[in-house]
């Protein structure tokens, strides 16, 4: 069953327990969960901007007018994830900067590889802002180059064309290590 | 490239979420959990109080039984009765008590005002030592009535006050009329720009005895009316709303004491409220984007005190509109002002627009800053239902208005009250520090591009030092970059700024200091060498305290100044090479979130 089908049964649903909104959410957890990780790096607030994502998507659903479930659910992580970064700016670069060390360190281990979660949020925020998006919408959300321009309110090939600048970018700052591996 | 970006896919397909934290949300959304926290409020009851106050709760938490009254008594604010002696005659009705029964209690002002659909007006003075305990609202038969509590938070002494508002036509029983002898004050109330005339009473009903009809369930209190009991009221009418507000305890020398003046103060910070549209609101930009999807930019810099009550975005116009509030002042920003009918969209032709320069992220932007407001002069009845309002621009009154345009949208900071002599006035300077940080929201990713130090170094081709010893209070809200000088601002209700200028421009905070300031001389270790610097700690207040000496002509305002030591005023000055540098700190206290002379010099060190 694909997205648009689930959205129109979840939103017709009067039942408290909505199972096709469950199944939307079982389908995106992860993509969700991914695009927030790579951006604010710190395991707890990405569950909360996650957690937030979904419960605003259920609680707004029937706003929804179609068009694209996935660009709609991302745009809502989009939102909640620009308020993270005005809320705790400075929580961040100050405070909260052991604590986040530790836990993306804890998580790299787990992960392995060359490459880290941190390794890669960091090289990220060096690239223009709107490149950096359309990479990780498309590699870590796994969003086709369309879905990442209705995300973005940009062209398919506009998208294209920045996820392949943010990659071009990327390979200054990671090349090195991918090469080493 | 490839190997680059299977190494990402690689490293994106390990990232899951945590099983645990996947499995409660799933059983959080399945519950159907509101997103919004709820927040309790503390209520205290079970306090013995003057009886004639305690009556007229009991009546308002009755519901639902309220008739209309007469067209005589709804024309007047207070019912003035002939006799200091009255009855009133009511029917026991038990309240429905089904699962359907509505809700009256609620936490927060926004549930009210969702579930019962009427907006709700908040006072944004609360008296200190003053918390809100109750909100209560409902309506019946398309009559609204709303009740908010607020207590003394002292342990010592109960008091209370609460504002009240209903549709006009609902009938108070004996808390709508006062006995022969009451004394009714007219008091004039500022509502916005027009005075309304309101009524003041000291004393209430005291209850003599409760004759009660097993049979019809009619109850009859007899009363007696009491101008000695320590019971305050005003009341006063907007339209086709009656405000109530009463206080109760304790004579006017004990702290906390709401009298006359107070209330006047209460009901008059009950007018920005009107300025929210009523639609209901959001309380965060994030929701009110998601609900819309319209994109809403937020000021990173709010003057101290200042937080964001709601962001509404009236049906189906693209104009939002932010309201944020400190105890005294509303303090408004519309945004794409073209698309609603603000008032004001259209100043008067004697206005005097003063251009302003904005810098709009590097750019630097016209902007105009205009200070009065269309006053209402007359109102005629022009019509059996229509009246005619006659309005006149005066510049002479305390609001004022900031707005340029960005890509032909136009944004407005709009200031109501507040005048130079109180304390949180908000000018045009911090108007324009407000409007040059909604800029930085026009970037997502991670806060935008003046937003941190890298942000600034990248975009300006220059390196800017990470101060070190920033306590941990303070929050970098801004930095300002050209390629050689620059400018920290760390704020949060207090502010920190650490500025490096090219010698041949002013010190970035004032360069006169008062003839009674002490310049200390201090040592800095710049790398290797030893520097000197000077600390200057104080700054300028408007002379003559309660009576500031503030002299106005039509042209100009002349400010008579004088120089105060221990204002929690401190700049740090050095000069080297081609550079002045300073760090000058604004607020604190000594025993409460305060910046050292010794860690000041400490984040000096660290600029080397």
């Amino acid at each position: 069953m694909d997205d648009e089908t689930l959205v129109a049964q979840a939103q017709r649903t009067r039942d408290k327990s909505n199972e096709a909104f469950a199944e939307l959410y079982r389908r995106h957890l992860n993509r969700i969960y991914r695009y927030v990780l790579i951006q604010v790096g710190d395991v707890s607030d990405a569950e909360d901007i996650t957690a937030q994502t979904f419960l605003s998507a259920l609680n707004s659903l029937k706003s929804y007018r179609g068009g694209g479930f996935i660009a709609w659910l991302f745009g809502i992580a989009r939102k909640k994830t620009a308020d993270h970064f005005r809320k705790s700016r400075k929580e961040i670069a100050f405070d909260g900067l052991e604590d986040r060390s530790e836990e993306a360190l804890h998580l790299d281990e787990l992960i392995g590889g060359a490459l880290t979660v941190e390794r890669v949020r960091m090289a990220l925020q060096k690239l223009p802002p709107d490149r950096a998006e359309a990479l990780t919408l498309h590699i870590f959300s796994g969003l086709s180059y369309a879905e990442v321009g209705k995300v973005m309110g940009r062209s398919e090939a506009a998208a294209k064309m920045l996820a392949y600048r943010a990659l071009t970018d990327l390979r200054h700052e990671l090349g090195d290590l991918v090469e080493e591996e | 490239m490839n190997e680059l970006e299977d190494e990402l896919r690689r490293l994106a397909n390990n990232i899951t979420a945590d099983t645990n934290f996947a499995a409660n949300l799933e059983q959080a959304l399945l519950k159907g959990q509101k997103e919004k926290k709820m927040l309790r409020l503390s209520r205290r009851y079970g306090l013995g109080f003057v009886a004639g106050l305690g009556m007229l709760v009991a009546l308002t938490l009755a519901v639902p039984p309220l008739r209309t009254l007469a067209q005589e008594i709804i024309d007047s604010l207070f019912n003035q009765l002939d006799s200091d002696t009255t009855s009133y005659t009511y029917t026991v009705v038990d309240p429905p008590q089904t699962d359907e029964t509505p809700q009256t209690d609620f936490d927060t002002i926004a549930e009210a005002e969702q579930l019962w659909g009427f907006n709700i007006f908040q006072p944004s003075y609360i008296p200190e030592g003053y918390e809100q305990t109750e909100i209560f609202a409902h309506v019946t038969d398309g009559e609204y009535y709303a009740r908010q509590q607020f207590e003394s938070t002292s342990d010592d002494l109960y008091m209370y006050f609460a504002v009240q508002q209903s549709s006009v036509s609902l009938d108070w029983g004996e808390a709508g009329t006062v006995g022969e002898s009451a004394e009714l004050i007219p008091v004039d109330i500022q509502w916005g720009n027009q005075i309304i005339q309101g009524e003041y009473v000291e004393g209430s009903w005291v209850e003599e005895r409760r004759v009660g009809n097993p049979e019809t369930k009619e109850v009859t209190k007899y009363m007696e009316w009491r101008s000695d009991m320590p019971a305050r009221t005003m009341r006063w009418r907007i339209g086709d709303t009656l405000f109530v507000l009463n206080s109760a305890g304790h004579p006017p020398e004990v702290p906390g004491y709401i009298g006359q003046k107070e209330m006047i103060k209460i009901a008059e910070s009950m007018y920005g409220d009107l300025l929210s549209v009523n639609d209901g609101g959001y309380s965060t930009v994030a929701d009110a984007e998601i609900a819309t999807g319209i994109n809403v930019l937020e000021p990173s810099f709010i003057p101290e005190g200042f937080t964001l009550d709601k962001v509404v975005i009236p049906p189906n116009r693209n104009c939002p509109i932010l309201t944020y509030k400190n105890p005294s002042r509303i303090l408004r920003i519309n945004q794409n002002t073209s698309a609603c009918n603000f008032r004001g969209n259209e100043i008067g032709a004697s206005a005097e627009i003063i251009p302003v320069t904005l810098n709009w992220g590097g750019e630097e932007i016209e902007a105009q800053f205009v200070v009065g407001e269309w006053m209402s002069v007359e109102k005629e009845q022009t019509g059996e239902n229509e009246v005619t309002e006659q309005s006149e621009w005066r510049s002479d009154v305390p609001f004022r208005r900031l707005r340029w345009q960005i890509d032909s949208v136009t944004y407005e900071i709009y200031v109501v009250d507040g005048s130079h002599n109180h304390p949180g006035y908000i000018g045009q300077e911090e108007m324009v520090k407000i409007a040059e940080s909604m800029y930085t929201d026009s970037v997502v990713w991670g806060g935008g591009m003046y937003s941190s130090i890298e942000d600034a170094e990248a975009s300006m081709g220059m390196d800017i030092p990470e101060p070190e010893g920033i306590p941990c209070y303070y929050c970098l809200k801004r930095v300002s970059a050209d390629g050689e000088s620059f400018e920290l601002v760390y704020a949060d209700g207090y502010e920190l700024i650490i500025s490096r200028k090219l010698s041949q421009f002013e010190w970035r905070s004032t360069t006169d200091i008062g003839a009674s300031a002490e310049i200390i001389p201090v040592q800095l270790q710049w790398g290797n060498e030893r520097i000197e610097g000077e600390y200057v700690r104080g700054g300028w207040v408007v002379a003559g305290g309660a009576e500031p000496k503030i002299t106005k002509t039509a042209e100009s305002e002349t400010r008579e100044l004088q120089w105060e030591n221990d204002l929690p005023i401190q700049a740090l000055r050095w000069q080297q090479g081609e550079f002045r540098y300073e760090v000058y700190v604004k607020g604190g206290s000594p025993d409460r979130n305060w910046v050292s002379r010794e860690a000041m010099i400490e984040i000096a060190e660290s600029l080397y």
